[in-house]
């Protein structure tokens, strides 16, 4: 990993340089710099206080949800990325998030503040829950166990608790406020969410480097040797899916609340095998795999296929194509260029973007000496 | 060389000016538009949508898009709206969220962001109405959608009409006019006891609520305590029919569309219960797809597709009621634009009426506020409000008011099979018209006959005016 390299010449010559997320002043900066200019981007939409529309509105939005899903994402690379449990049921996670949050708010009318932290340790409880066949199965067999948590989370909040979930209709979910500040807007609710998502990235990452963390590893590269090593192997995968699963609450708390609204819907299979593929894409086992993995899906599907190439595709592809109807071209095309690109990229970067990031950066900090 | 110039000039004229007219052919008198009061020519209204065009969806909302582009260029063709071209580009004006909540939120982000901001967004699902339903009040754009649920139309207290108006009664209102046609029919349906089999989420289990189990049973017809759901993609749902026939259900209710129904009606067939059960539906329960997919499914007694003989509701007038003027202009167009027996279904009807729809609200807001620049989402909402149109005689566009947001009205109708002949419903799989499709197998050509006159749904909003008091 390229934690570990220095650019030529560097060393590090004290213990804080050496355990310091940023290694060399140039990381600090850009890493710095890149967080302040996520800061100012809603200032500069056309619904910012300044009303510059420099950065697109719509961007603001999509930079919300790529956030949400990151800390969904980070939450399952913890435990697929690090710990090498398989889970097919974050999605029933995130739900149990959302709806948790809703409820408390709703029901006994907690604060965001402290809807937000219950609502992840009611999440994480439940994942530990979830995470006890981890003890007796593993692979495939502990996959089908978590998928359980599919079926069984929505199944409990459509019918035993409809009273309070509204079953298979939506619920309306409070506006987040603080004082007299409101985060009804999504420029205001950008600042909640950010900051968050940036915490929690760097909250897994530091996790990676403590005792705990390399246990997690070390439990996915060999749990036998693991075990043999005296790490109590049981113990720690329930703490993977007991972070995994506050990480899926704390994304399910801000879905909530981001869209005042919560549907059983949003909460299914697909969300879950498409977490699965965004971790892949982005490169398990990376601390900005999650980053990667959610950025290129979501601009992918949201932003670049849409607005971008079926404007491009939508006028020529059916005259290259008279044989087929114009209407089918038309509909196939973004499941088809989605599939497409996914395909391409996985062939080029099999390990996912996190990794051919680390290459680069490698490459770089070595230069002139990268060969 | 000036008298050259003149019969030139002249010839010119001669040749420009019937083309010119014909750029420009007068709409048939049966589309009574109101009379423009300004010019718009030159101008552009966008029709913008967005909705699930490649998932589960994609059997009624892909002849969505078919219908709206015949009828945009149909109206172009004929003049646009006051001389302003309607459009409705690809990538520009419209996006296929494949029934992604999240591709949702971003395509109405996309385009609520423009400027200037859409005045109107046609959506497909009840999901999409429900989570934008508070951000197009918010934002003040109307929304046009074919059929939703009471939360996406009147919010989570059922009280609180917003801005997306339904073509269709809400789905609650039309298993309330079913089960008034069962009570009114006891011969064909004695001790009816409905189960209520459907695709899970927001659209599914629309219809399934303490209301209209409440008001059903105030008829005299049961609704199960037990419904059933499966997913779209399921290929056996034996199980679930079992289920609720073993509990006594005569009759299956679906709330989903293409697939759903016909899976439901197969399974009958496959398990022989087709003279025991009577399998009834939503309105898309009734669309061609159903009858098409069913067309290798037949009912060993009749030798006719499963789906034969599904009841369900039809609050708009269908293709084969050619007697409308409207309704022929859309078979004479449809036909005109090659349009596969596929494409002639709800959705194509729908598209046709969202055009004519926007065609008339903008004549009467332009009229009213002077410029096509002027008019906004409110001043549209008040258009949508106090007008009284029927688009192309499909149904009756009338929110005068501002209480209802779905158009109550509704009939009863049934899936048949047209006869060689073509005058009418087949007996049997002998006796029916059948088109050689491509893939080597035969269709029957799905045909629908309506059972009841039009009539006002029950309204079965939570608090709704024919909910029986406990």
């Amino acid at each position: 990993m390229s934690a570990n390299i220095r650019p030529s010449g560097v060393f590090d010559v004290s213990y804080s340089q050496d355990i310091s997320l940023n290694r060399t002043r140039t990381d600090k900066i850009l890493s710095n710099g890149l967080f302040l200019v996520l800061l100012a981007l809603p200032l500069l939409a056309a619904d910012g206080p300044l009303g510059l529309n420099i950065v697109p509105q719509a961007w603001i939005g999509l930079i919300v949800r790529i956030a949400i899903f990151v800390i969904a994402v980070q939450g399952l690379n913890i435990l697929i990325g690090y710990t090498g449990q398989i889970s097919l049921g974050h999605a029933a996670f995130v739900a149990v998030g959302a709806y948790s949050a809703a409820i408390l708010a709703r029901q006994l009318g907690f604060s965001f503040w402290v809807a937000l932290p219950t609502a992840a340790l009611l999440t994480g409880l439940v994942g530990l829950l979830f995470g006890l066949p981890s003890l007796r199965v593993k692979g495939f067999y502990l996959a089908m166990a978590t998928l359980a948590a599919q079926f069984i989370i929505p199944w409990l909040i459509r019918y035993p608790l409809t009273d309070l979930t509204n079953g298979s209709r939506p619920l309306e979910v409070p506006v987040p406020t603080l004082g007299p500040l409101s985060f009804a807007h999504e420029s205001a609710f950008y600042y909640i969410v950010i900051p968050l998502s940036v915490f929690l990235m760097l909250a897994a990452r530091n996790i990676m480097r403590t005792r705990v963390g390399r246990a997690f590893i070390s439990i996915r590269d060999n749990d036998l040797a693991a075990e043999l090593l005296g790490i109590n192997v049981f113990a720690y995968k329930l703490q993977a899916f007991f972070l995994s699963a506050l990480y899926a609450g704390i994304a399910g708390v801000l879905i909530a609340y981001n869209d005042n609204s919560l549907s059983l819907d949003k909460f299914t299979l697909e969300l879950s095998i498409e977490f699965l593929a965004m971790l892949v894409i982005g490169g398990a086992g990376f601390p900005l795999g999650p980053l990667f993995g959610v950025t290129f899906v979501n601009v992918l599907n949201q932003e670049i296929i849409p607005n971008r190439l079926i404007p491009a595709l939508g006028g020529t592809l059916p005259q290259l194509l008279p044989f087929i109807d114009r209407i089918n071209i038309i509909s196939a095309l973004s499941p088809l260029l989605f599939g497409l690109i996914l395909v391409i990229f996985l062939t080029l970067a099999p390990r996912g973007l996190a990794h051919r990031w680390e290459i680069f950066k490698i490459a770089w900090k070595i230069r002139p000496f990268s060969h | 060389m000036r008298k050259l110039t003149v019969i030139f000039l002249l010839v010119l004229l001669t040749v420009v000016l019937p083309a010119s007219a014909q750029d420009a052919m007068p709409l048939p008198d049966f589309i009574q538009h109101t009379e423009c009061q300004a010019d718009l020519s030159g101008q552009t209204i966008p029709i913008y949508h967005l909705g699930d065009l490649s998932g589960a969806y994609a059997f009624i909302t892909q002849p969505l898009l078919a219908g709206l582009a015949d009828a945009i260029s149909y109206y172009n063709a004929h003049g646009g709206v006051c001389g302003a071209t309607l459009a409705s580009n690809e990538g520009e004006h419209y996006r296929d969220t494949g029934g992604d909540r999240a591709q949702t939120q971003a395509a109405y982000d996309n385009f609520s962001a423009l400027d200037p901001q859409p005045n109107v967004i046609v959506l497909y699902a009840s999901a999409d109405a429900e989570l934008l339903r508070s951000q197009l009040a918010e934002d003040e754009i109307v929304a046009l959608i074919s059929a939703g649920s009471v939360e996406g139309l009147y919010g989570e207290d059922a009280a609180t009409p917003g801005w997306v108006y339904a073509s269709n009664p809400l789905y609650a209102d039309q298993i309330g006019s079913f089960c008034d046609y069962v009570a009114a029919n006891p011969d064909r349906f004695p001790n009816p006891t409905i189960g209520y089999i459907s695709w899970p989420g927001a659209f599914g289990e629309a219809a399934y609520t303490p209301e209209t189990i409440a008001y059903c049973a105030s008829k005299g017809v049961t609704i199960l305590d037990t419904p059933e759901y499966f997913l779209p993609t399921a290929t056996d749902i034996t199980t679930n029919v079992q289920n609720l026939t073993d509990a006594g259900a005569n009759i299956l209710y679906t709330n989903s569309l293409a697939s759903g129904p016909f899976m439901v009606a197969k399974t009958v067939v496959d398990l022989g219960l087709q003279n025991e059960v009577q399998v009834a539906g939503v309105n898309w329960a009734l669309d061609t797809s159903v009858g098409l997919l069913s067309r290798t499914a037949l009912n060993p007694d009749t030798g006719l597709p499963a789906v034969n003989g599904l009841v369900g509701s039809l609050p708009f007038a269908w293709w084969t009621e050619r007697q409308k003027p409207g309704i022929a202009l859309i078979n004479e167009q449809a036909a005109a634009n090659q349009r596969s027996l596929s494409a002639q279904n709800i959705a194509y009807l729908l598209g046709w009426g969202i055009v004519d729809t926007y065609a008339e609200m903008y004549i009467q807001t332009v009229n009213r506020v002077g410029s096509l620049e002027a008019v906004t989402g409110a001043e549209l909402k008040a258009t949508v409000e106090s007008m009284d149109y029927s688009p192309l005689g499909l149904y009756n566009f009338n929110y005068q008011g501002g209480a209802i947001r779905a158009l109550p009205d509704n009939r009863i109708a049934q899936i048949g099979f047209l006869n060689k002949e073509g005058t009418g419903p087949a007996a049997s799989g002998d006796e029916a018209m059948t088109v050689d499709l491509p893939d080597g197998t035969k269709a029957f050509i799905p045909i629908l006959i309506p059972l009841t006159e039009f009539a006002p749904a029950p309204d079965l909003r939570p608090g709704g005016a024919d909910v029986p008091s406990s």
